[in-house]
């Protein structure tokens, strides 16, 4: 009977469960390249090469750490349609935004606008950053920062978004800290 | 598991269904029609439906993915009173940003027009011919009879299933809301010809051209070869096309007495209100990477009176997106034949110095980037650009 109920604990999970770990505060090395330093703890979930941190649920928050995206491969991998735009090391910052606002929207955001392009230090590397607003499939107002950079011709992102009135806010100084922190690995 | 999205629609489906009454319609010569001002009797099926509809409607008011441009809306309503006459008040048009040709009628008086579709006309006479369409299933209550037939084989999903085969769903956003608003529904062949049929009158009737309809079923089968796929859109998943189809309408067109008038085509009233959102809907249309298809929009765009720098602006970007060889100097060339134009888009400068920088030209893209910044003194990436002269300027591209 035992075996029974274990049976079916494990069916049910398997088909429905996402696995949340903790992330502490300190030193987190997020891939192979470089590491960050949050403030306060956070959730993380693991899909693949993406890594989503989140406090409150990542329909409210959430951090996407995009990393190591080489050539041919879909830049945000978000969706399952055919037609994300895939990455190329040759791209410029207008075209990555493109691609990245293109993924958005087919995913089911609506009027995804991106704002304020600019230059900015990722670690010690020259990146880009810029902003989003966007509504999300289910008429939610959100905000977004996108941060990004190309190293020896792959692409990492850090993407935060969250909803317009309050969770984007409640954790953007936050994200500032994360970004600020990024420590880039030194390659032998 | 039914999807959250889908439950909200299927359970109010199944009560109606348990509810299981039918309604008398009204009728007119053999067709049964919906007369003026029609709302079905409140203890029938079909109140059900329009109820659930009427739901759902509330959610596409509300909704992101409106096109809220006004001449663009009040064009639309003005298409259909034309057409529509006695029942215009019934029907409500909505115009939604998803870069597919689609045109829908619920039961309810509820048309969607989606944005892909304006490219894919050419002029105002092939738009009617669709509005004209989808009227005539809104009249003869096509879907109202659908649904009571997937009713009855106890297969009430299977209108919603036809999304599964075509593309886009992404795009489409909540199930629920297309669902519910009749989009999915698959009509009978019965059911096609009785609207092909009825759409006719109506353009005829009001004076439209009808040797343009036809135009506008060529165009969509061009594209499904040019795809090689068996429903590249929604719309021809819900609606089948055949030759036999546009050869009927061209028969049917040559039989049609001309008015003392002419026929009216309205290539010009058309561009004029669809001009201004033409540059959003074609970066919509790119985003779906279907570059086989958008070649076919082009080339046709020529014909249709549809502005050259903008013609030549988008090849050059479906270049610059395929990416394949050769493409890179296609690009390049078609963008310096876009900025020949004195009203070619901003961005055709920003693409063609982006296309210099990276190939080492530097100083040919300055003076592009800065018309860039000049020609777009509010663009989103104005701090990138600056930033890419700086760089260049010291010698880094």
């Amino acid at each position: 009977m035992k075996n029974i109920w274990v049976g079916l604990l494990l069916l049910l999970s398997g088909c429905a469960t996402t696995f949340y770990t903790l992330v502490e505060p300190g030193q987190v090395v997020i891939c192979d390249r470089y590491s960050v330093k949050p403030g306060i703890q956070w959730s993380e979930i693991q899909k693949g090469d993406v890594r989503l941190w989140t406090v409150d649920g990542v329909e409210l928050e959430s951090i996407r750490f995009i990393s190591g995206i080489s050539e041919g491969v879909p830049i945000m991998d978000i969706t399952k349609e055919k037609h994300e735009t895939p990455f190329r090391p040759d791209m410029s910052e207008t075209e990555l935004v493109d691609a990245i606002v293109d993924a958005f929207s087919l995913s089911g955001s609506q009027q995804v606008e991106a704002r304020n392009l600019q230059p900015a230090r990722f670690g010690s590397a020259e990146g880009f950053r810029f902003e989003l607003d966007f509504m999300d499939a289910d008429g939610l107002n959100k905000k977004g920062v996108v941060v990004g950079t190309i190293m020896d011709e792959a692409l990492y992102l850090i993407i935060y978004t969250g909803t317009r009135i309050h969770y984007f806010p409640k954790y953007a100084r936050e994200f500032e800290d994360i970004v600020s922190s990024i420590e880039l690995k030194r390659i032998p | 598991m039914i999807p959250v999205s889908l439950h909200r629609f299927v359970v109010p489906l199944f009560c109606t269904i348990i509810l299981g009454c039918q309604s008398t319609p009204s009728t007119h010569g053999k067709r049964a029609t919906v007369q003026q001002g029609y709302q079905p009797a409140l203890d029938t099926d079909e109140a059900g439906l329009w109820l659930v509809m009427d739901q759902a409607e509330q959610d596409l008011k509300t909704s992101g993915k409106l096109v809220t441009d006004v001449h663009a809306n009040e064009y639309l309503r003005e298409i259909v009173c034309r057409l529509a006459n006695d029942i215009c008040g019934d029907v409500r048009v909505y115009l939604v940003r998803i870069p597919y040709f689609n045109a829908s009628m619920a039961p309810n008086g509820v048309m969607q027009v989606w944005s892909g579709l304006l490219l894919r006309t050419e002029n105002e006479a092939q738009l009617a011919y669709i509005l004209g369409h989808e009227i005539a299933h809104y009249r003869y209550q096509h879907s109202l009879q659908m649904f009571r037939q997937a009713k009855n084989t106890a297969n009430v999903l299977a209108p919603f299933q036809i999304v599964t085969a075509a593309g886009g769903i992404g795009y489409v956003g909540s199930l629920a809301q297309i669902g519910a608003l009749g989009t999915l529904m698959k009509f009978s062949r019965d059911h096609e010809r009785e609207a092909d049929d009825g759409g006719f009158e109506m353009i005829v009737a009001a004076g439209y051209n009808p040797h343009e309809a036809a135009r506008v079923w060529e165009g969509l089968l061009q594209e499904k070869d040019a795809l090689d796929e068996d429903a590249p859109s929604i719309f021809l998943s819900t609606h089948p096309s055949s030759s036999d189809r546009v050869d009927t309408l061209k028969q049917r067109a040559i039989a049609a007495t001309t008015p003392e008038t002419g026929w009216y085509t309205g290539m010009e009233r058309y561009n004029e209100v669809i001009d201004p959102l033409r540059f959003k809907l074609m970066r919509d249309e790119l985003r779906l990477r279907q570059y086989p298809a958008t070649q076919i929009l082009l080339d046709r765009a020529a014909s249709a009176g549809v502005r050259i720098s903008e013609i030549r602006y988008f090849q050059a970007e479906l270049y610059n997106a395929r990416a394949e060889e050769g493409d890179l100097s296609k690009a390049e060339a078609a963008y310096r034949d876009c900025i020949k134009s004195p009203d070619a888009p901003p961005e055709a400068y920003r693409e063609l110095a982006t296309i210099y920088m990276k190939s080492g030209r530097g100083k040919q893209a300055v003076p592009l980037f800065e018309t860039y910044l000049v020609k777009k003194p509010d663009a989103f990436d104005q701090s990138m650009i600056k930033a890419y002269i700086q760089r260049i300027g010291s010698g880094e591209n």
